[in-house]
């Protein structure tokens, strides 16, 4: 019996993907680890705005790419099929090490003067890791595509 | 590179496509791949599935180790030369 899906997500150009997938880690970065390095306010509203902009451009480049999202059988052909469970392998092996960092300086730093995030940076950086986990296999299929002059 | 990487596999699919002045989208459409997969075929870039490469030789007409071989084909020119040669050395 066939079904229809009830939402059939965008599928971005490799260029889009780039851009916004840029976008969103520059005001992510910016309002996660600026607050820890300068003088500002991180709970404040531009900071807050400026980290919720990036979270709201990964959401963006993570459905509008085949990458992290579900694809559904068809969408894409046999290569791209490939291309993307490397990319997803990749993206879970960056993550995995992002973790085993976060645990080896967790460990190094309890009981010693190094530095450790306050409850709200732990907050933010967690956000920051989830959303950059959910946008590199999107991100690595867009740098991978090369756009081609059709003949 | 993929997991599929065609480091091994040679192909004469750019000759053919040219040859039958099909578009890389025209080809594409045929046998069900996004036209930028047609040129990572035709790059050496990827490799096809058993199933693709039966259907891109099923396209041309032509058995499918035509269209692909382990071992690199020969230059063109000294395909057609060959004939050409022997009818010299007669």
């Amino acid at each position: 019996m066939a079904t229809t899906a009830m939402f059939k997500p965008p599928r971005f150009s490799p260029v889009r993907v780039r851009v916004l997938s840029g976008l969103s880690l520059a005001a992510m970065l910016a309002g996660t680890i600026g607050p820890m390095l300068l003088p500002v306010d991180g709970g404040g509203g531009v900071m807050t705005i400026t980290r919720v902009l990036g979270w709201a451009l990964a959401a963006v480049v993570a459905v509008g790419s085949p990458g992290w999202r579900y694809v559904a059988p068809g969408e894409l052909d046999e290569r791209e099929r490939s291309e993307r469970a490397r990319a997803v392998v990749i993206g879970h092996r960056v993550t995995g090490i992002c973790i085993c960092f976060a645990f080896i300086w967790l460990l190094l730093a309890t009981g010693r003067t190094l530095w450790l995030p306050d409850q709200f940076q732990a907050a933010w950086l967690m956000a920051l890791l989830f959303w950059v986990h959910v946008m590199v296999p999107g991100v690595l299929l867009a740098w991978r595509d090369t756009t081609e002059i059709e003949d | 590179m993929t997991s599929n990487d065609a480091l091994n596999l040679h192909n004469r699919l750019a000759l053919f496509r040219a040859e039958a002045g099909l578009s890389r989208k025209d080809l594409a459409e045929r046998v069900g791949v996004n036209p930028q997969t047609i040129g990572f075929l035709e790059r050496g870039q990827y490799g096809p599935s058993l199933e693709l490469g039966l259907k891109l030789a099923r396209v041309f007409g032509v058995p499918v180790e035509t269209l692909f071989s382990l071992e690199p084909f020969k230059p063109l020119a000294d395909s057609l030369a060959a004939p050409r040669m022997m009818e010299g050395g007669r």
